[in-house]
């Protein structure tokens, strides 16, 4: 199953990098056009998202655990500068918690790949637990895991639009592989121990997420609270996956992987059109975008809609089918905090799009709709169809 | 023999000294006050008559002879040839209560001089001291443990080559937490400087304003041997056993040597500290002796 | 060659009690270039001669590859650093000095005790260098979370790599020259980077205090004015 999830990986991570990259082109003269303060040279910002791309796709094909370690420690540093592309205090301060936070939970992987390495020679069942738990614990902190994912709102609200999307849709994905690369080494004897592990901190994620959504002021933030709780539904899934017989549950999780991407991309990247046109993130000064810009309120409202799992999308069926195979407990849990998320979600989306605009604002060019519209008319396609395929 | 290396070693105390000020003279690029200095200097002040403060006891007028004696004691029960003699069966502890003994003598005796600047001093003298005796005390309890015996000669001839290779970590803090113990307790830089005298932030001088001729003499001559002393307490600590003999008593006064040449170095390249820093890295070397004992026992 | 390697990892422990009770940025950078040059040299001291005889050229490299980089380049960065971003010179603690110390030496015991319960003798080098690892690990933790200066949280940061190394050294493990040196690249781009930031961090907040670092937040409700609130070169 590894090798097919890398091979999907693969596939997805370049549809995204170039998404990404496209609307930079699009982005970044409007941005600069805009924003009073200095920024990077835009050569030095290609340069590195390039690198950006390079190391995720050298962390999904790396052969060896360690030398995946260097590939994931490799994206940190590459992606860290892109955080301060506009170079304010905020976006400082995100940089420095995502390089340190996320540094010493790579250095933690470290050492959980290590013990892994060790456990191969001496087979000590303690030693894979020991190992993957720091591993968990090291990439979990890198792909959002709920106790170590505060560098995340931090680092996703303050980076620039394509960089935000990339890092929660492609970064997180490749973490994830990260863990399921160290996942499929551990003897049977340690499988119970790893998969209530990755459920405990899963659920917890989820929880987190969901807690903080709701009242969330900022909607940039809210986006990055919704991938921590993505990924936690995408490792309680993953769990699920390799305790159930049956290829269903792997399918559910790619799906998902991919779904959450896509959405995720097309959400920051009409968040980032929002904030250059209000020169805000603060949810009560952007309101009724229904009267003002119809497009991006279009946008903006199908795709948190999309993104909370309603049936035409995806993450429906993905949802579907983890609430379906997993014991009766965990499903009631799940259902509960997505329904949280979900009240969350809409209170901003439609305070949003339907609220009395108060505030003046500059309106963006069309060609910053261009890629988020394309996806949207992408998922919503590929989600219909699945509808039909399924009633069919 | 015992008694001709206790001779030895009284007579070699003060040139000990001279080795250190002269390793530092050859740092500071001077010629030096030679070897002997300090031998010239108590000739000096034995030749010198008496002078006590007006206001002053007994205690005071015993103060120095007193200190002096327990500091000789010491010398006397010393394994200088390797173990024998009395101190196979004196407890190590009584070693370092006479060194204890001839410290509160000299603190008893600067109070009753009745000198604030004196009582400054011995407050200092004493808080020092006590911070360095929680080290002595761990790192002696490690060396019982290490030899399974008590006495002074035990301890210190427990120490044999198969420990070197079995317990190198321990023994290696234990003797670097003993090197902070031998520095403080002896006012050597960087926990104290011997050539401020008469200022502000000395520690050990400052109990000495009020003491001349003789008795000075006296102190200078205690202060050589506790330092001979304590210097062979180190030695002996690294130093695998050699046996009895003129051997060991040989190779224990050029390790003496040695190391007045090593404090004569490490005065050259340091700074005193920070006053209030001394009794932190008192306390840092307790936990380097405390963390040997700790890998002695997990190990 | 085992004796040698146990003082020098008794000098390690004796660095991590050290680095927790160093005031001066300068001593505890010091103190983290000796820990890089025990962490390069202590495969060479590890590597059993009798039954293998000299070391190949790979483990000579790697050895001095680490010595270099960690014992030398690093602290040369940092120092730069220090010295570039004006800041004071003093480590600013959050938990005392002796206290830090203290949870060292705790830490120390929580090692030897872990190491002695893992029985591990059969399959590593020294059995010293896991618990000293372990003990550096946590000191590193320590200097991260309880000192208020960006810049010694950078030190943290490297003192807990050193303890990793340590790790992988005590348990001899190869991955192989690639991925030695690209860890080795990882890290030092990283400390590299992250002394930039400190730079930057000290400019713009004109302080390296990271309590300063507490704009971002969910409590924090944004103004419109706010974001433009930019550097001023």
């Amino acid at each position: 199953m590894t090798d097919t999830l890398r091979n999907f990986l693969l596939t997805l991570t370049p549809v995204l990098f170039v998404a990404n990259l496209v609307q930079s082109f699009f982005y970044l003269p409007e941005s600069s056009r805009r924003e009073s303060g200095g920024h990077m040279s835009n050569s030095l910002y290609y340069a590195l998202l390039f690198l950006f791309f390079g190391a995720m796709m050298f962390a999904l094909l790396a052969s060896s655990l360690p030398l995946m370690w260097v590939a994931i420690e490799l994206t940190t540093l590459v992606s860290a500068p892109l955080i301060t592309y506009h170079r304010s205090r905020e976006s400082l301060e995100a940089m420095w918690k995502y390089l340190l936070i996320c540094s010493i939970g790579i250095a933690f992987a470290l050492f959980g790949t290590m013990l892994v390495l060790h456990a191969q020679s001496t087979g000590s069942v303690m030693w894979y637990k020991a190992g993957f738990a720091f591993v968990l614990a090291g990439y979990g902190t890198k792909m959002g895991l709920a106790p170590f994912h505060t560098w995340l709102p931090d680092a996703h609200s303050e980076a620039p639009a394509p960089v935000s999307a990339l890092l929660s849709g492609a970064l997180l994905n490749c973490s994830f592989f990260a863990i399921v690369r160290v996942r499929e080494m551990m003897p049977f004897a340690a499988t119970p121990f790893c998969d209530a592990a990755m459920l405990a901190l899963g659920i917890l994620s989820l929880a987190v997420g969901a807690v903080f959504m709701v009242r969330q002021t900022d909607y940039k933030r809210l986006l990055a609270y919704s991938s921590v709780e993505h990924m936690g539904l995408v490792i309680i899934l993953f769990s699920l996956a390799l305790s159930r017989s049956g290829t269903l549950v792997w399918y559910a999780l790619a799906l998902h992987i991919a779904a959450h991407s896509i959405t995720k991309t097309l959400l920051f990247q009409t968040a980032g059109n929002l904030l250059l046109a209000f020169r805000t993130r603060a949810v009560s000064v952007v309101q009724g975008l229904g009267v003002s810009m119809k497009g991006h309120a279009a946008l903006w409202l199908i795709g948190l809609v999309l993104i909370c799992g309603m049936p035409p999308s995806l993450l429906f069926f993905s949802e579907l089918c983890l609430v379906l195979v997993s014991p009766i407990w965990i499903s009631a849990t799940v259902l509960m905090l997505l329904f949280i998320v979900f009240a969350a979600m809409m209170k901003v989306g439609l305070s949003m799009t339907f609220g009395r605009p108060v505030s003046s604002f500059e309106p963006v060019p069309k060609r910053l709709l261009i890629i988020p519209g394309a996806l949207l008319i992408l998922l919503v396609v590929a989600g219909v169809f699945s509808v039909f395929a399924i009633v069919a | 023999m015992n008694i001709l290396s206790i001779i030895l070693a009284a007579v070699l105390s003060p040139f000990f000294i001279g080795v250190v000020n002269q390793t530092k003279a050859f740092f500071a690029g001077r010629k030096g006050p030679g070897f002997f200095r300090l031998y010239f200097t108590i000739g000096k002040l034995l030749r010198k008559s008496r002078m006590l403060p007006e206001n002053s006891t007994w205690i005071f007028d015993i103060a120095q002879s007193a200190s002096l004696a327990s500091v000789a004691v010491a010398v006397i029960i010393f394994p200088w040839t390797g173990g024998g003699g009395v101190s196979s069966f004196v407890p190590v502890a009584f070693f370092f209560y006479l060194l204890a003994a001839g410290r509160f003598l000299t603190v008893l005796g600067a109070l009753d001089a009745g000198n604030a600047f004196e009582g400054m001093g011995s407050s200092r003298e004493v808080q020092f001291s006590a911070f360095a005796e929680i080290v002595v005390f761990i790192v002696l309890g490690f060396l019982v443990f290490l030899s399974a015996d008590t006495s002074l000669s035990g301890v210190l001839s427990g120490i044999r080559v198969e420990d070197w290779k079995d317990n190198v970590i321990p023994l290696v803090l234990v003797f670097l937490a003993f090197v902070a113990v031998f520095l403080s307790e002896n006012c050597r830089v960087p926990f104290d400087d011997p050539e401020t005298h008469l200022e502000l932030t000395m520690i050990h001088e400052a109990m000495l304003l009020d003491v001349g001729g003789p008795d000075l003499a006296f102190a200078l001559y205690g202060a050589a041997l506790k330092f001979e002393l304590l210097a062979a307490f180190l030695v002996m600590m690294v130093m695998p056993c050699f046996g009895s003999g003129w051997v060991h008593a040989a190779a224990l006064f050029a390790g003496v040597g040695l190391i007045s040449v090593a404090v004569g170095v490490i005065e050259s390249v340091m700074a005193r500290m920070r006053f209030l820093k001394s009794p932190q890295s008192l306390m840092g070397a307790a936990l380097i002796a405390a963390l040997a004992v700790l890998v002695f026992i997990c190990f | 060659m085992h004796t040698f390697s146990e003082i020098v990892l008794a000098l390690f422990l004796i660095a991590d009690l050290a680095l927790a009770g160093a005031s001066r940025l300068k001593s505890a950078i010091r103190f983290v270039a000796l820990q890089g040059w025990i962490v390069g040299v202590l495969p060479i001291f590890l590597w059993d001669w009798q039954a293998n005889g000299c070391p190949g050229i790979r483990i000579w490299g790697i050895s001095l590859m680490n010595a270099v980089v960690k014992g030398v380049a690093m602290p040369l960065l940092l120092s730069y650093a220090v010295r570039k971003a004006r800041t004071r010179r003093e480590v600013e603690p959050i938990v005392s000095f002796q206290m830090s110390r203290f949870i060292v030496f705790l830490m120390a015991v929580g090692g030897f005790a872990t190491g002695r319960l893992l029985h591990i003798h059969e399959t590593i080098a020294s059995e010293f260098a896991i618990p000293v690892s372990f003990t550096t690990m946590g000191t590193g933790l320590l200097l991260i979370s309880a000192r208020k200066k960006a810049i010694t949280q950078v030190i943290g940061f490297l003192v807990l790599e050193n303890g990793i190394s340590l790790f992988g050294a005590g348990i001899l493990l190869e991955y192989g020259i690639v991925v030695e040196l690209g860890i080795l690249l990882d890290v030092f781009a990283l400390v590299f980077i992250l002394g930039i930031a400190a730079f930057q961090i000290n400019r713009t907040f004109s302080s390296t205090d990271t309590d300063r670092l507490n704009h971002l937040g969910d409590t924090h409700l944004m103004h419109p004015h706010h974001k433009h609130d930019h550097v001023h070169d």
